[in-house]
């Protein structure tokens, strides 16, 4: 007994059963991403920056007091709506799209492989971050509410070893020739090599970051405020607007709705002493406002506030990251000079000085860090991974965020009620 | 030798003596009849039939004879014997019998084995079906034409007849070969007839709990809702009026709420409803389609309307698991069987039933007056320690404090009329019997205006015999259109407009918007906001019978129901402040209901020893469409053609199809031992598209047993007072379906912009098509005794439903991508229990004095509890429902009245915290649930004169007063008349008032107090009520008055409905408890009654 499917209802099966609608699902699944904050439009720039020793919370949101004091309560909605909730629709959305596609006759074969590489990088994408932010996390590649009603969390590196798996499907599925506004082979392997940075696996994250570097297709630009444009050559992968109110969540976030206003979040002393005077990135990419008197400094990578046409888009991976990615990689290797070259790249673009070498190893990595640390300033939280994968948080937030920080600040809170519906979950550490 | 003679054996043998060669040899001395017929039977083919007595009488005998012929042999036998030899027309089969001296057709003693033919007939000559007929254990059942036929039979034995619904018959054959017996219809209600699904069954050998309501019993009718004229006639079945208003929809349970998530809407618990085998489509759903408010009020629109009350024959209520298991997942919340009207053999009579009558509020609520109001304004002002100017106060200031318009007469506190028309004709013979029904019928409201409800209706029945009686058929067609002319909202609310609004019309007689750019909501403007509609349904049965064989039925049902509704419903701009620049809008709905079933079924009778089998086997196949369309136009900026969406400024469609298929595998085994003990086995197999690909197939089946206790000699011997006992029960498994179609499909939504080239769509919902229906078990247990010869009928059951698998929305760990998923079973268990009393006295048997007196009255208390609700604290019911409490419990502050210090309401600190706060002050308040309920019906006869009295009774919990006040706004809030009752405030210091102090809205204390008051026991209150349902008095016209007119019979009749309500509850209808909706209406009509 088989019902023909309801004319007024849109379920899976019809979407994927042609390519013009699974076109309008892949469609959607940007769409989501981009229409409102998430765990992939804004969220990371901002709670990570706040958590970590780059952003100062003026306002008075208590949820973002909360990242900012590194004193989460498991009960913080903004934890639960714009990272737990949004990351794991996203992943929902992606799983479903995988599973689908496969058992689909619709579809064609060469959209089938198009979408479904597009589907794993961005699934690799979501769970790279929760890893990151979350640790221990439940792993689920089904679309199917049964089999994800309670799971237990499974260990980081099961997650690392999902988010490899599906970005090297992703980078075999994927053209190289996609435009950077969905993702491509190169933002595959754009994002393996950040993963093998993460887990030390230094040739692997050399070759991959080589194989971004020397594509062809990406460039830096010399011009220090087009970095963020929408047309910068070095946007491995961005992602358009598809919001009424802003063109980027950051810049939404980040750039005071008036002149006269009071930025929510600003750069915090320690950021903006470490910059050196000729630092360009320090004169082009960072605003300042005076209220009551004082002066806030504002990031001021995307220059756009609200949306008067899409010139910026949230730019998710860009070319700079893998030369200092190489870098280190490099560096790591014992390969010094390649090292420095890559470095020097980055800083010359910043109208910086080159470094010699010659630099001692232990200095390089310090370098190394200082570099990352004022390229990626209030940007999809690198600072706050690369402290926690550096072990250095704990002495640099001791020092930068006084006596509230813990060490088990490290890793955020599972959600109460995620808690609560699933039994089977455990807290993370100082949240019980 | 046999005493009994298979039949079979004897339809065999040809007619003429060809057994007459037989030889015999004997010798035997002074021996036993009985032994030397052995001897004879072992040596030839004939059988004897003997009866024991009639051999004791047999003499010794001496016999001796070599190759002898049975003749000779039998000369001997019968030498000196007060017995003869009676051979059948074969000659094989020999009839032991008494010898008679005189006999005036020696035939009958020649020819004892007879085949008889013969007619069973009612007593106007209808041919009686399914009768059984029984002729010393020989048993058949009649033809639909009531015909039967016996094969050697015994010519003087008896014959007894007995049928459902009519009483028993016996008599003697007497040698004659066509028999025509008349049966009497039973009066008894021992053998009142008991429609049950797929057959009927009588009140003695009903095994399940069914409730029966006559038609005639509630014709007439308080209003055009045939569902809501059965409140209270039946045990187990509340129905419950939500609204006045005659169309609105209305509440029904049988034996209470059984699912959670009826809570929400997920699912409901309405009875299914079936027509002549058909289910109504609609059931009790929501038909409203338009998109905009309704005077309907929140729930809608009732299907039921369409529906005429006088085609109605009967009302089945099913409600223990052996009446509704075979209804599968259909049937576990109760079933409602109606059947309607079938023709009756005769010439052609015509009945015509004429009423009129009017209707207005039963019970409204007295509102302050001008003087009254400025007072309590005023006095809110000062509370708030606020000046009355033109912005805190417009309507004492700029307003007229002294002009009055009471808007309860002005908007509810009109006649409405009622107007109805039947026309029945019946007639037919024995092959043919037809009946068609006329109906007109007319309502208007108590709204101001003449807007109302028509609905024209035709009931066809034909039934057809064929091929002497061995094809039946029987079609019912009904069909009936509406169409209401009604305004879009309830101008109930508008009762609390203040009384010293301004006029409502100008000078030019144009709508009056206010005074002095203080504007109001002119009521009269809701009268050009109109709701038009049309209803129409088509009702289609045909059931065919075939005969196959003797005792083998091969029965079909075939049926149809359409119903469409189409509604229109405007705002124009004429009815809009002008003031505040309005645009026009308008809204569409369309709702079809497309239905067909197809059942056929086998029938096969069976004896079993002493016990008679009646076997059911059958299919189902089921689909009902469901198309739903509401369109929302607006931005009009013309009245000119609202109805032409192409002007109006946006247009928002919406579609609704759902496709809903069944298919099912029934049985029923009925064993019925001597009337004694019964057994009733039913089951069904079925599958089922409301659920998903795993959980659309299942099993349901009940088991039904009775013991009729007075048939026992011990019983019926020693309690000559008890003229019937029955103890019955029941166990079996049912289903629920109730949770709407497609719900296991998840759901893509559709953004509104494009993006990347594309319009997007994404995952709106998740299912988990896991789901299945809600299993309800349902026990039982009755005792029913008759007494004085079954005058006084008592009935008392006990039950215990429990309902697991309970479909409820949950809360699902945000790793799904999902707050909710739509549907899932949750171990949940409810349970309803109670107890069922029902009482009949008849007293209709004393023609000496003309008077005669019927009484009917029933009981229930029933009771709902959560059981168990496993891992309650984390779904959407947390804090909302209780394991071990009632699915109505009530949570709240604990009220302690008006403060007689400050004059707010004051709530019980609990923990003496000094804070007034949910979390850690609530109680249980108690629960809504209805705690007993019943009905009771007098008929008192006298001479020609007939008065019925009918009341409902029902003690339950509601919704007070006081929260119907503050659920609203603080009292002395601006633009609002509050019922006079609200007068008795606290004014000052160490006033003891049951109302806090008034105040404008602007007192922050006060309206803190509102939002507890109306969370807290203040909130609930005794509803209880007995209200006076029907009273009606009707005069016969006498005979020789008719005569001359050619009038076979007739009679004139008042009625009255919902004439008198007794209750605590004051101020309010104790059953809408509300002061927005607009409360039953009280109606009173007069008509004729004639039948010529």
């Amino acid at each position: 007994m088989e019902l023909p499917l309801p004319e007024n209802l849109l379920p899976a099966e019809v979407v994927f059963s042609s390519d013009s609608s699974a076109r309008a699902a892949m469609a959607g699944l940007y769409y989501k991403i981009m229409n409102t904050q998430s765990l992939l439009n804004g969220s990371i720039s901002i709670y990570a920056g706040l958590s970590a020793d780059e952003l100062k919370y003026n306002s008075t949101k208590a949820d973002d007091l909360q990242f900012y004091n590194n004193a989460l309560s498991s009960q913080n909605g903004a934890v639960l709506t714009y990272l737990w909730k949004s990351g794991y629709y996203d992943i929902h959305f992606a799983n479903t799209c995988i599973e689908k596609l496969a058992e689909s006759s619709g579809v064609s074969e060469v959209i089938k492989k198009q979408y479904t590489g597009e589907a794993k990088f961005i699934r690799g994408l979501c769970y790279w971050y929760l890893v990151n932010l979350f640790g221990d996390i439940p792993l689920t590649t089904s679309s199917k509410v049964s089999e994800k009603m309670f799971l237990n969390r499974v260990p980081a590196s099961w997650v690392f070893l999902q988010i490899q798996d599906d970005l090297k499907h992703a980078m075999s599925l994927l053209p190289i020739d996609n435009p950077n506004t969905i993702p491509g082979k190169y933002a595959a392997l754009a994002l393996l090599a950040r993963t093998a940075c993460y887990l030390k696996e230094w040739d692997k994250a050399e070759k991959y970051a080589t194989s971004v570097i020397t594509a062809g297709r990406f460039a830096l630009t010399s011009d220090i405020n087009k970095v963020f444009s929408g047309e910068s050559p070095e946007v491995i992968f961005q992602l358009p607007s598809s919001s009424t109110v802003f063109s980027t969540f950051e810049g939404f976030s980040f750039i005071p709705a008036s002149g006269s206003s009071l930025p929510a979040f600003s750069l915090s002393n320690s950021l903006m002493n470490s910059f050196g005077a000729n630092d360009q990135r320090k004169n082009n990419w960072i605003k300042s406002a005076l209220f009551n008197g004082q002066l806030y400094y504002y990031p001021f990578k995307y220059k756009i506030r609200k949306t008067p046409a899409q010139l910026e888009n949230n730019i998710i991976l860009r070319l700079a990251e893998l030369y200092l990615i190489r870098a280190e990689a490099r560096a790591r290797l014992d390969n010094i000079p390649g090292a420095v070259a890559d470095l020097n790249i980055i800083r010359n673009r910043a109208g910086l000085d080159s470094i010699s070498s010659g630099i001692a190893p232990h200095e390089f990595f310090q370098q190394i860090d200082q570099e990352r640390k004022l390229e990626f300033f209030a940007e999809w939280g690198h600072r706050w991974f690369d402290l926690k994968r550096n072990k250095q948080i704990d002495d640099t937030l001791k020092v930068n965020k006084g006596t509230n920080w813990q060490p088990t600040d490290k890793l955020y809170p599972i959600p109460h009620s995620e808690m609560e519906t699933n039994p089977k979950l455990i807290q993370n550490e100082g949240y019980e | 030798m046999r005493f009994i003679v298979p039949a079979f054996l004897l339809v065999l043998c040809l007619s003429g003596n060809v057994y007459s060669q037989q030889l015999i040899s004997l010798d035997e001395k002074d021996c036993s009849l009985q032994k030397i017929i052995d001897k004879i039977e072992k040596q030839t083919v004939y059988r004897f039939v003997c009866a024991v007595p009639l051999l004791r009488k047999a003499k010794k005998i001496t016999i001796r004879v070599k190759d002898a012929t049975w003749d000779e042999v039998k000369k001997i036998l019968e030498k000196d014997q007060p017995l003869v030899f009676v051979s059948s027309s074969s000659g094989k089969a020999i009839t032991l019998r008494e010898r008679k001296i005189s006999t005036s057709d020696p035939s009958v003693i020649l020819s004892p084995f007879i085949s008889i033919k013969g007619r069973i007939v009612g007593a106007g000559g209808e041919p009686i079906a399914s009768a059984t007929v029984n002729v010393n254990r020989q048993f058949t059942v009649t033809d639909d034409a009531g015909s039967f036929e016996l094969h050697s039979v015994d010519s003087m034995a008896d014959i007894s007849i007995s049928s459902i619904g009519y009483e028993n018959k016996k008599e003697a054959i007497n040698g004659r070969r066509t028999i025509l017996i008349t049966l009497k219809v039973s009066r008894a209600p021992l053998d009142e007839v008991i429609v049950v699904p797929y057959g009927k069954t009588s009140r003695r050998l009903n095994t399940g709990s069914i409730a029966k309501i006559m038609g005639n019993d509630i014709e007439g009718s308080s209003g055009a809702n045939p569902m809501a004229s059965i409140a209270g006639r039946a045990s187990g079945l509340l129905i419950t009026q939500f609204n006045g208003l005659p169309g609105a929809s209305i509440g029904m349970r049988i034996r209470g709420q059984t699912s959670v998530g009826a809570l929400s809407g997920i699912t409901s618990n309405n009875p299914l409803i079936v027509i002549d085998g058909v289910p109504f489509a609609p059931n009790n759903n929501n038909i409203q389609a338009v998109p905009s408010g309704s005077l309907f009020g929140v729930r809608g629109r009732s299907p039921f309307p369409i529906i005429n009350l006088h085609d109605i024959q009967s009302i089945e209520v099913l409600k223990d698991a052996d009446a509704t298991a075979i209804y599968g997942s259909r049937g576990g919340n109760g079933v409602i069987l109606i059947t309607t009207k079938r023709g009756s053999i005769g010439r052609p009579r015509v009945f015509v039933d004429l009423y009129g009558g009017f209707s207005s509020v039963s019970n409204t609520t007295r509102m302050m007056t001008t003087q009254q109001y400025v007072e309590m304004r005023n006095e809110a002002l000062k509370n708030d320690q606020k000046k009355a100017d033109s912005s805190s106060a417009p309507d004492l200031v700029v307003w007229d404090t002294e002009r009055y318009t009471d808007f309860r007469k002005l908007l509810i506190g009109n006649y409405g009329t009622v107007r109805d028309c039947q026309i029945t004709i019946t007639g037919g013979n024995f092959n043919t019997k037809y009946s068609l029904g006329f109906n007109n019928h007319y309502e208007t409201t108590v709204y101001p205006g003449n807007i109302g409800d028509k609905r024209r209706s035709v009931h066809l029945n034909l039934n057809n015999h064929y091929l002497k009686g061995k094809v039946t058929d029987d079609l019912v067609l009904s069909f009936s259109n509406g169409a209401s002319k009604l305004i879009s909202t309830d101008l109930t609310p508008g009762v609390s407009l203040p009384p010293n609004a301004p006029a409502l019309y100008n000078s030019v007689h144009e709508l009056n918007w206010g005074q002095d750019s203080v504007y109001y909501d002119n009521p009269m403007s809701y009268l050009r906001q109109r709701y038009n509609s049309t209803l129409g349904s088509i009702l289609f049965s045909y059931s065919v019978k075939f005969s196959l064989a003797k005792n083998v039925n091969l029965k079909t049902i075939l049926g149809r129901n359409s119903i469409w509704l189409d509604e229109t419903s405007i705002k124009p701009i004429r009815s809009l402040n002008p003031h505040k620049s309005p645009k026009g809008s308008a809204y569409f709905g369309k709702n079809t209901y497309k239905s067909w079933i197809f059942e056929p079924y086998l029938e096969y009778l069976t004896r079993i020893s002493k016990g008679k089998l009646t076997s059911l086997i059958g299919g189902s196949w089921q689909q009902i469409i469901n198309n739903n369309v509401n369109i929302t136009a607006d931005g009009y900026t013309s009245d000119a053609r609202l109805l032409d969406t192409t002007d109006a400024e946006n247009v928002k469609v919406v579609k609704n199809i759902n496709d809903y298929r069944y298919h099912g595998l029934f049985t029923r085994l009925n064993y019925n031992w001597k009337d004694r003990y019964l057994i009733n086995l039913s089951g069904r197999r079925e599958g089922s598209t409301r659920f998903g690909p795993t959980g659309k197939y299942g099993y349901f089946g009940a088991v039904g047993a009775a013991w009729v206790f007075t048939e026992e000699p011990f019983v019926k011997d020693k309690f000559p007072v008890l003229s019937f006992g029955k103890l019955h029960g029941s166990y079996g498994v049912t289903g629920n379906d109730q949770i709407g179609d497609n719900k296991f499909f998840d759901n893509w939504g559709v953004a509104t912009t494009s993006y990347q080239g594309a319009t997007p769509i994404f995952p709106a919902t998740i299912s988990d098509p896991v789901y299945s229906w809600e299993i309800i078990r349902k026990t039982e247990g009755a005792i029913e005794l008759g007494f004085l010869e079954d005058r006084l009928w008592l009935t008392a059951c006990y039950f215990s439903n429990r309902t697991s698998n309970q479909l409820i929305s949950y809360k699902l760990p945000a790793v799904t991508g999902f707050n909710y998923v739509a549907v899932t079973n949750w171990p949940a268990i409810v349970r309803n229990s109670g107890v069922e009393l029902s009482l009949r006295i008849r007293n209709n048997s004393d023609s000496s004095t003309g008077v005669h007196w019927t009484c009917e009255a029933n009981l229930t208390i029933p009771r709902n509890k959560l059981l168990s609700f496993p891992r309650l604290a984390n779904s959407e019911y947390d804090l909302k429902l209780f394991e071990g409490q009632s699915l109505t419990v009530q949570r709240g502050y604990e009220f302690e009245g008006v403060d007689p210090l400050t004059g707010y309401f004051r709530f019980k600190d609990r923990n003496n915290d000094g804070v007034i706060d949910y979390s850690r002050d609530y109680i249980t308040l108690g629960n809504l649930d209805t705690k007993a309920y019943g009905g009771l019906l007098n008929v008192v006869g006298y001479k020609n004169w007939q008065l019925q009295v009918f009341m409902e009774a029902r003690q339950q919990t509601g919704n007070s007063f006081l929260y119907a006040v503050y659920n609203d706004v603080l009292p002395g809030a601006r633009m609002k008349n509050q019922p006079e009752a609200v007068l008795n405030r606290w004014q000052a210091t160490n006033d003891h008032a049951i109302f806090q102090r008034y105040s404008t809205g602007g007192d922050k204390k006060a309206e803190e107090a509102r939002e507890k008051v109306i969370q807290s026991s203040g909130r609930i209150a005794d509803a209880s009520f007995i209200r006076l349902k029907t009273l009606a008095l009707s005069f016969s016209l006498p005979l020789k008055w008719l005569r001359r007119l050619h009038i076979n019979s007739g009679s004139v009749y008042v009625q009255g409905y919902n004439l008198l309500t007794i209750s605590a509850y004051k101020d309010l209808d104790p059953e809408t408890q509300s002061l927005n909706v607009l409360p039953p209406l009280r109606t009173v009509i007069a008509g004729v009654k004639v039948n010529f």
